[in-house]
């Protein structure tokens, strides 16, 4: 009996959770301290890059996660036959809505990590650097005055908002911790609950820098 | 034949017609529309005029016991899996549209509206479960979850409506899951418990899940096949740390 697509499934399913999930709350409310001032938030950082082994920590606990649950989600994707034309029921919308934010979370973490920790890794910019680069980069605007790269946070925080909420429901279904209709309605409740905290907490300190760290 | 689907009274009604090794056609057909008329219904009226046309004058789509429970008229309205002799054609046919009438796309169709539901009987016997026989009326109350699973007639509309289900994915669908789940729960099948669930942890069986839960939406039956799905899940859950904590100790 081939159990190994049961352990993967599985594996997909608690790496969204603990450690990836938990690290979005902790890496949204600790970039949040921005919020406080531009001292308040170096000084954060520098307690964080202050860490023992955390280089380790990054790599076992963020980035190894990361990539495994990615790699599975992307094949699970891949899978899947959308037919919401012909059922427009609101978990078929979930089911394809999964399915979207994971590959938009997954380019704008490219992004995002490309432009900002791959640039501490190679030497080109200092975690003291954080702030008035954020400041910058977010309060740039483009054609028509829109801030282009403002609005690409926003929307990767809304896909990472939506996933993570979304997510803790189908961990709760993976697992089967909810296998009443009520529960799951529960699970619901409570992952949108956690997805839109996680946006609104994300989304302000997005603001903050666009407006040039004074808003 | 006019493009308004109904025209005092009258249907328009487009059938997908064929057989293996033949491009389908569609047929249209004008039919007159009854109160309480169901697409069973409707299919027998046209039939009545078809069938004297010669051997592949009537429309093939059944044979249908008329009250849900042989699970053997499910088709597709308007594109989506319906039970023939259970569907109004009142609640069908709203602003004028015409009513198109295809077989299941999940299943090699064996003439016009029939198809081939082996690969069904054939995942049932992998995982180790069966249709109840006979399935539990609808309308017979269900105090436990087993109980309710069983009002399952191995329609298959549920495999229609899966997103992860089709001819080329290993998914054996909400159906299979659903009886295996209810072969699990049943009391005098706790001997084999073990083995059904080594069937539910195997490839293509609760892991391929997406979770959309299109199953219970179209389900004409009313089978909490999510659950059933969950309580698979929670029963492996519990497996594993069973088997861990024998392992420490």
């Amino acid at each position: 009996m081939e159990y190994r697509p049961f352990w993967l499934r599985r594996l997909h399913s608690v790496t969204g959770l603990v450690p990836v999930g938990a690290f979005v709350l902790f890496h949204l409310f600790a970039n949040a301290r921005a919020l406080q001032g531009q001292l308040r938030f170096e000084a954060l950082v520098e307690r964080l890059q202050s860490l023992p082994g955390l280089r380790a920590l990054e790599i076992g606990l963020v980035f190894v996660p990361l990539a495994v649950h990615a790699a599975l989600g992307v094949q699970i994707a891949s899978r899947a036959r959308p037919n919401l034309g012909v059922y427009p029921f609101p978990r078929n919308w979930s089911y394809v809505l999964q399915r979207v934010t994971g590959v938009v979370v997954l380019v704008f973490l490219l992004f995002h990590v490309g432009t900002m920790r791959f640039e501490v890794a190679r030497g080109r910019m200092r975690p003291v650097d954080f702030f008035p680069v954020l400041c910058d980069t977010l309060s740039a605007t483009g054609a028509f005055g829109i801030p282009m790269a403002a609005a690409a946070y926003l929307t990767g925080l809304a896909a990472v908002s939506y996933h993570l909420g979304n997510g803790i429901r189908g961990f709760c279904f993976t697992w089967g911790l909810t296998p009443s209709p009520k529960s799951r309605r529960v699970a619901g409740a409570v992952g949108t609950l956690i997805g839109l905290v996680a946006f609104f907490v994300g989304a302000r300190t997005v603001v903050y820098y666009a407006t040039g760290g004074a808003g | 034949m006019s493009a308004r689907g109904r025209e005092a009274g009258r249907l328009v009604v487009r059938v997908i017609r064929g057989g293996p090794g033949s491009l389908p056609r569609i047929e249209e057909h004008s039919a007159v529309a009854t109160p309480g008329l169901t697409i069973g219904g409707l299919l027998d009226s046209l039939n009545e005029t078809l069938a004297p046309l010669g051997p592949d004058g009537a429309i093939a789509w059944g044979p249908s016991c008329a009250d849900g429970t042989c699970g053997r008229c499910t088709l597709l309205v308007n594109g989506v899996a319906r039970a023939a002799c259970l569907t109004p054609v009142d609640a069908i046919s709203k602003k004028n549209r015409p009513i198109t009438l295809a077989p299941l796309s999940k299943f090699p169709v064996v003439r016009d509206l029939v198809v081939d539901k082996g690969r069904l009987d054939d995942d049932l016997r992998r995982t180790h479960a069966a249709l109840p026989s006979p399935p539990r009326s609808r309308t017979e109350p269900a105090p436990t979850l087993a109980d309710a699973l069983s009002r399952c007639t191995g329609c298959a509309a549920c495999l229609e409506a899966c997103p992860e289900y089709g001819p080329g994915s290993g998914f054996v669908g909400p159906a299979v899951l659903g009886q295996l789940a209810r072969r699990v729960l049943e009391p005098d099948e706790s001997p084999r418990k073990e083995g059904r669930l080594d069937a539910a942890q195997g490839r293509g069986v609760v892991s391929d899940c997406g979770k959309s839960e299109n199953c219970v939406e179209v389900c004409p039956a009313g089978v909490p096949v999510v659950d059933g799905i969950e309580t698979l899940a929670r029963l492996l859950t519990a497996r594993l740390f069973e088997r861990r904590r024998a392992g420490a100790e």
